[in-house]
């Protein structure tokens, strides 16, 4: 194998790889990344057999060939290089030699042979989606998964695609959030499965100047195709759990505060919560809502009003801090709306403003109060 | 103003329970620990019967020891899961004259009544009332100190055992203490004890007449510690068990154990009875960890931190199993396994969980297996695959 590549498009291509290399691994054959040359197209492929991204970049090729290559020094290489163009040769032993104008870099390759087969994916249809929204949306779902191993099939993302909707969904138990996005070409696919987190992380590092992605999914895998990058993932295996149970449809206090001043007081007072179970408690009354913390360990309290729009009777309802300032994070409009039921039912979070096609709803349940 | 402190004690409480249920072994010398193996066996005393301490018996004294001093004495391991039973009766009666029991052991406990006793007539009558509750409901004595300080009550109870009851009344402090020897005081052990003896210092009162500045030169910062105990001062508060950091069990093996599936047959065991007794004190816990001693006497801990607060037996077993499983390979053979749930919560400041109303079927079991125990006491009811010859076991 042999080419010319200039060092901007190889480093490119190789941190958009790297992510999926795993860092320990008890297979020593996916710390490489395999470099295959067609022509002038060079695709380089990662895996950690649970996820694999392969990408291409445009090379001036001289001889056909593949090898696997050690991710991490070649990565590091090609980052501190500066941009000039570099010569790979490959001979028959896997002897790999980088050739620049500053001077030449050898290391040791392993046989394709001992790289993992991506299987390809039956021809199945494919759905066009929006590049941004869908990374949006990506990023309003990954921060409620669960990174709980007892509990694999919390680990990912719920995707569902109807005729004319997408929909992702992502609990830890705990929160939970459910986007549904109707602003997608419409297709006849009806399809659903569980996407791991890293597959979803790696998608939306590589997002940048994209516009499309086409999205596949079979009962085994789900696949993005961006231009230029393929990512592979199977799925998780196992039931999602029964989300639409758990939204609750009799939730009948609704309060609207403004998001910015609700975070920023929760960030206040929750210096003062237990630093095991952050507990915090909101207590809402007519025209305002008190957030308080307590740690009875070291005495510390701590307490702030803000102004709310809400009228009816007061309810009291302690949260864990951190989740539900993560909650306000992942919206972006200036109002949110908490819809309440009591302190030990779920609460509704809702952006005040809607944007077009696009519904969030996200969940958190409460912690117990110490006073019940 | 001045406390009220109970210091409740069983009376040799294992063997108490073996002559409970075996009327054949009663006024005789009982032994609870491990097998004597006729004078050959590992470990320890862990209790014994008053007949028994006729001999020189007491706990933890080597086994091998106890056998040469009382060869026809009743030997038997123990049977932890009744203790616990009547160990968890004995708490719920606690409960009843005050909230603020802090549970020292299986068979001991602290109560401040300062704030109830006058419900029951003094704190002289609410240890007359737990004492006759105790011997009614549980068949079993208990003796009790009550004095103003967690220390003097814990002295008070252990001088008129069995089936004590000693007061030490405000202001009668050092005159209680006075003719004590001076190896009752907390933290004299053998090297304070000589040095004490020494000086010519035999009694507490002795102490207590010495200056603080005399004593602080002769031991340090202890001196301090040993002139406040020798007055009668002891300011820590009774702290009601939530304030407990972590649960743990663990065993130690008769002999070193090799093979990684009975040990972990053995954490599946422990993982049983830790999490049913969670559930029974309605505790959960965030980081579960695998301690692990080699016949080296290495000892190893590995731990996991959830999101969740947990109590299942699956799960914790689960983690422990796969704890353990992280050593790999075992090199040596293993002498004590031990797991322990701590970051614990009550079910106040629980996180509520989105799909708690899905138990899962192991929960489900857990719950069945708990109320048929409840039911019909600890040993009712088992899980197939913990069907093995019993081990010693001891609770922390």
């Amino acid at each position: 194998m042999k080419f010319k590549v200039n060092r901007k498009e190889i480093h490119q291509a190789v941190q958009n790889i790297i992510g999926v290399v795993p860092v320990k691994t008890t297979i020593p054959i996916l710390a490489n990344i395999l470099f295959d040359l067609q022509g002038n197209v060079l695709t380089l492929t990662g895996t950690d057999l649970e996820v694999s991204i392969s990408t291409q970049v445009d090379v001036q090729g001289e001889h056909d060939g593949s090898v696997a290559i050690p991710a991490k020094m070649f990565f590091e290489i090609v980052r501190e290089l500066p941009n000039i163009p570099i010569e790979l040769l490959c001979d028959d032993e896997n002897k790999i030699s980088l050739n620049t104008e500053k001077g030449f870099y050898r290391l040791s390759g392993e046989t394709k042979d001992d790289f993992p087969r991506i299987k390809k994916t039956e021809d199945h249809e494919s759905v066009t989606v929006d590049a941004n929204q869908f990374d949006s949306m990506i990023a309003k779902t990954l921060f409620a998964v669960s990174s709980d191993e007892l509990r694999t099939t919390l680990m990912g993302v719920f995707a569902k695609i109807t005729a004319n909707q997408i929909r992702l969904v992502a609990t830890d138990g705990h929160r939970l959030v459910k986007i549904v996005n109707t602003n997608f070409v419409s297709s006849n696919l009806d399809r659903e499965a569980i996407v791991p987190t890293k597959a979803l992380n790696l998608l939306s590092k590589n997002l940048q100047g994209c516009e499309k992605i086409d999205l596949t999914m079979s009962d085994e895998h789900t696949v993005f195709e961006l231009a230029g990058t393929t990512i592979f993932s199977k799925n998780i295996e196992g039931q999602f759990p029964n989300y639409e149970r758990v939204i609750p449809q009799d939730n009948d206090k609704s309060v609207i505060v403004n998001r910015e001043l609700l975070s920023s007081s929760v960030k206040r007072v929750s210096i003062f919560s237990n630093s095991i179970t952050h507990q915090i408690r909101l207590s809402i009354s007519d025209g305002q809502l008190a957030i308080q913390s307590e740690d009875i360990e070291f005495g510390g309290e701590a307490r702030e009003k803000i102004d709310a729009d809400y009228s009816g009777d007061s309810i009291d309802i302690g949260y864990n801090a951190l989740y539900l300032l993560d909650i306000l994070k992942h919206l972006d409009s200036e109002e949110v709306e908490l819809v309440l039921k009591d302190s030990s039912s779920a609460g509704i979070v809702y952006p005040q403003a809607k944007k077009e096609g696009e519904d969030i709803l996200m969940l958190l349940m409460p912690i117990r109060l110490n006073d019940e | 103003m001045p406390r009220a402190i109970l210091h409740v004690d069983m009376d040799a409480f294992f063997a108490a329970v073996e002559q409970l249920d075996n009327p054949s072994y009663r006024g005789k010398p009982v032994i609870v620990g491990s097998d004597p193996k006729g004078g050959a066996g590992r470990g320890v005393v862990a209790t014994c019967s008053y007949e028994a301490r006729k001999y020189g018996i007491h706990s933890a004294l080597p086994i091998s020891q106890a056998y040469k001093r009382c060869p026809h004495g009743i030997y038997v391991r123990g049977r932890h899961s009744r203790y616990s039973e009547l160990s968890g009766k004995m708490t719920s009666i606690l409960g009843e004259f005050t909230p603020l029991v802090q549970k020292i052991s299986i068979d001991e406990a602290f109560l401040d009544v300062t704030a109830s006793m006058h419900l029951f007539g003094g704190a002289l009558e609410v240890a007359k009332l737990l004492k006759l509750r105790i011997h009614q409901e549980l068949h079993l004595t208990a003796s009790v100190g009550v004095a103003p300080n967690k220390f003097l009550a814990k002295i008070a109870s252990d001088l008129k055992k069995p089936d004590g009851l000693v007061v030490v009344k405000e202001g009668k402090e050092k005159e209680f203490l006075k003719d004590l020897h001076i190896s009752r005081l907390w933290g004299v052990g053998k090297k304070t004890e000589e040095a004490l003896l020494n000086r010519g210092i035999e009694k507490v009162g002795q102490i207590a007449e010495r200056s603080q500045v005399e004593l602080n030169r002769d031991f340090g910062k202890h001196g301090n510690a040993l002139w406040r105990l020798s007055q009668g001062l002891d300011d820590r508060p009774v702290e009601a068990n939530e304030g407990r950091k972590s649960i743990s069990q663990e065993t130690t093996f008769d002999e070193d154990i090799a093979d990684p599936e009975k040990v972990e047959k053995v954490l599946f065991r422990l993982a049983e009875s830790l999490s049913r007794t969670m559930r029974q004190e309605k505790v959960k816990g965030r980081t579960i960890t695998l301690k692990i001693r080699f016949e080296d006497f290495t000892t190893h801990t590995r731990s996991r931190t959830f999101a969740d607060f947990i109590d299942s037996t699956q799960i914790i077993k689960g983690v422990a199993i796969s704890l353990f499983r992280r050593f790999g390979e075992l090199e040596q053979k293993v002498r004590l396994v031990g797991i322990g749930v701590s970051q614990l919560s009550c079910s106040v400041g629980e996180q509520l969980g989105l799909f708690d109303q899905e138990a899962p079927l192991n929960t489900k079991l857990s719950n069945l297996l708990d109320s048929l125990r409840d039911k019909f006491g600890e040993g009712a009811v088992g899980r197939a695959a913990m069907l093995e010859k019993r081990t010693t076991k001891r609770s922390e």
